[in-house]
């Protein structure tokens, strides 16, 4: 059984007679705020998006050795991510085939099999069915071995990171993110050993529905003022005497239903009290890229394509989402005694019932960084990203809050807003694919999530 | 893991155990106490004069595992992992008027019981470990968010008292059943 290609083509009329298609304005920018939190919409997004599309689901690293398992979710399915004994990935549908209890009630161990503890079905780590106590005597007619395998996900890696999709006539992974890929190997494959992560993910309940984080990854630069303003008064974005500092002026790039800012150092370089640097070899030299040691500056040039560095050098992509639930942030962050912490978090938002979602974040370094600089990352991260992460919890007070105003009937007459919009201005000579923005920030991101959404969701893709 | 960490696998040794009603027990019970008490209040400025230069304060992230395969705590990766520094910092943020995740603030109810003291092998150090069961309510929500835990403390005597050392706070709960931690535990 595969997902059902009924879909389609086809709209949904919801049970009150307005048709799904009728909650986007796509002359206006607009979508209703109805779609945030209806249980309606949100079963259809299990059906739609998350049987679909390609969801993040770990890091490869997690699970380095044969029989190493954790259990994750693919929209409200609990899967097993296990090493197989090929030292391969298979993603199994955690409910035994027999009477459906979960395989793995543990998050992260190792194992030779699978053994329900119902009835005592057995597995093997490729999810194929190797057996039941007392075989012969209770199953005299004998058993459809074949057809008792566990179903899987297709399981695809992009530097390291693990994706599932139970979809199996979905185009591959980097199809799917299209253009969008170029700037994920930017973040995510830039050196010869690769990223690691830090332990196991942190999890959170966020009682908001998870289309709040999902629209704002892709990407919101406009709230950093606003929601963030804290971190500026104490110093740490900068200062807000100009909006460069502020974090307003960036390199802005769509793609795909995925956005994403790169952090603009032109300043840096170019301006009368700037170094000067003109090449990105020079740029290189006086800045690695974040979470490198200059030692490990020419590995760029064997992870990626000349124009790849380039965009490191001068613009690093840093901040942003690829559709629909995996966020990335590639920042520096500094401590209070003055040292810099670069490193690199992972995100992803999992549909739990219309009012909830469960926030998984993972920091990641590069494996092959020195230990102090590991280290740096690791404290960084968690001053700001994640659980107590001070940037994180504002983040954390505002989704819970749009969930709640749009449980309002009339506020659901309502729309979110997306009227910003710029279109294609690159910087000159951008190497890059997608749609790609050089200066204040704009809502072209996020309504570009939107509009790769009702594609799915009303079968168009 | 190349990351130097130390959440409960760098157990300290324990000494002779501290019975309840000894001063230093009292001692302990009575700092535990003040600390719920400048928390519930939002006196962060006077918590932060109950902590020790060096302290630590961490909460590891905490995996649902089987019996036999051994802690349940992951030795790398944190929800907290704070110095006095950073401590300072934050409640330098939550002093701003744009942190929005505890502005309003949360009403926090700190319940403190089975306190356990020890002596360890310093001089003037004592090891205490407590429950912890903290009700955060926000907003106008009627149901409050239960977040419990095992604390264990390590303190050292300062002329002026006891301060803290080194907090590990151990989380109940695998997935957090509050949004964040913008509150400390």
């Amino acid at each position: 059984m595969t997902t059902d290609r009924a879909i389609l083509g086809k709209d949904v009329v919801l049970s009150d007679g307005v048709l799904l298609s009728e909650l986007i304005d796509q002359a206006r920018h607009e979508v209703s705020m109805r779609v945030l939190s209806d249980p309606e919409i949100y079963r259809l997004e299990m059906q739609r998006l998350f049987a679909r599309t390609w969801i993040m689901v770990g890091h490869e690293t997690e699970i380095p050795n044969p029989g190493d398992f954790v259990t994750r979710y693919i929209g409200e399915d609990g899967v097993i991510v296990v090493r197989t004994k090929d030292g391969g990935i298979e993603i199994l549908l955690n409910a035994c085939s027999h009477r459906g209890m979960q395989l793995c009630r543990t998050e992260v161990g190792t194992t030779a099999q699978f053994k329900c503890p119902y009835h005592g079905w057995v597995f093997n780590r490729e999810g194929q069915f190797l057996g039941a106590p007392f075989e012969k005597e209770m199953y005299v007619d004998g058993l459809d071995r074949p057809s008792l395998g566990l179903r899987k996900a297709r399981v695809e890696t992009l530097g390291g990171v693990i994706f599932g999709n139970f979809d199996q006539e979905a185009p591959p992974l980097r199809e799917f993110f299209g253009d969008f890929t170029w700037y994920l190997e930017c973040i995510l494959c830039r050196t010869d050993d690769g990223l690691e992560v830090l332990g196991a993910p942190q999890r959170a309940m966020v009682n908001a529905n998870w289309k709040g984080p999902g629209e704002q990854g892709s990407v919101d630069g406009y709230h950093t003022l606003g929601l963030h303003r804290s971190m500026f008064e104490i110093g740490m974005f900068g200062s807000l005497e100009n909006s460069e500092t502020a974090g307003m002026i960036s390199v802005d790039v769509s793609a795909n239903g995925g956005g994403l800012r790169c952090i603009d150092l032109s300043v840096l370089f170019q301006t009368k009290q700037g170094t000067g640097a003109t090449t990105t070899e020079e740029r290189l030299a006086q800045m690695p890229p974040f979470g490198l040691t200059p030692d490990m500056v020419p590995q760029l040039y064997n992870n990626l394509t000349e124009g790849q560095v380039e965009v490191i050098s001068s613009y690093p992509p840093a901040v942003g989402q690829a559709f629909c639930t995996f966020e990335f942030l590639l920042i520096p962050a500094a401590l209070p005694d003055g040292s810099v912490g670069p490193f690199l978090t992972l995100h992803t938002w999992v549909p739990r019932g219309p009012e909830w979602f469960e926030m998984y974040t993972w920091v990641l370094v590069e494996k092959g960084a020195p230990p102090e600089l590991k280290e740096l990352g690791r404290m960084a991260a968690l001053q700001n990203l994640g659980s107590s992460g001070q940037i994180e919890q504002d983040d954390g007070e505002a989704w819970p809050s749009q969930t709640k105003a749009a449980k309002g009937y009339i506020a659901q007459q309502g729309t979110y807003k997306y009227p910003a919009q710029r279109g294609h201005t690159p910087p000159d000579g951008w190497p890059g694919p997608g749609e790609v923005r050089y200066g204040f920030t704009s809502d072209d991101g996020q309504w570009q999530w939107w509009q790769r959404y009702f594609r799915f969701m009303l079968g168009e893709e | 893991m190349t990351i130097a960490t130390d959440a409960r696998l760098d157990r300290l040794v324990l000494g002779t155990r501290v019975r309840v009603g000894q001063p230093a027990h009292n001692d302990v019970t009575d700092w535990l106490y003040e600390e719920a008490n400048f928390l519930e209040q939002g006196d962060f400025e006077e918590w932060l004069l109950l902590l020790d230069d060096d302290v630590r304060y961490t909460a590891p992230v905490r995996r649902t595992r089987l019996r036999h395969e051994g802690s349940e705590f992951d030795p790398v990766m944190k929800h907290y992992e704070d110095t006095l520094d950073t401590l300072k910092q934050r409640v330098r943020r939550l002093r701003t008027r744009y942190a929005f995740a505890e502005d309003p603030p949360s009403r926090t109810r700190r319940l403190v019981t089975n306190i356990r003291v020890h002596e360890t092998a310093a001089p003037g150090e004592l090891a205490a470990s407590s429950s912890l069961l903290v009700l955060r309510n926000r907003l106008d929500d009627p149901t409050s968010h239960l977040i419990s835990a095992l604390r264990e403390d390590v303190f050292v005597r300062h002329p002026d008292g006891l301060k803290l050392r080194r907090r590990t706070i151990l989380l109940d709960s695998a997935t957090l059943p509050t949004h964040n931690l913008a509150i400390f535990l």
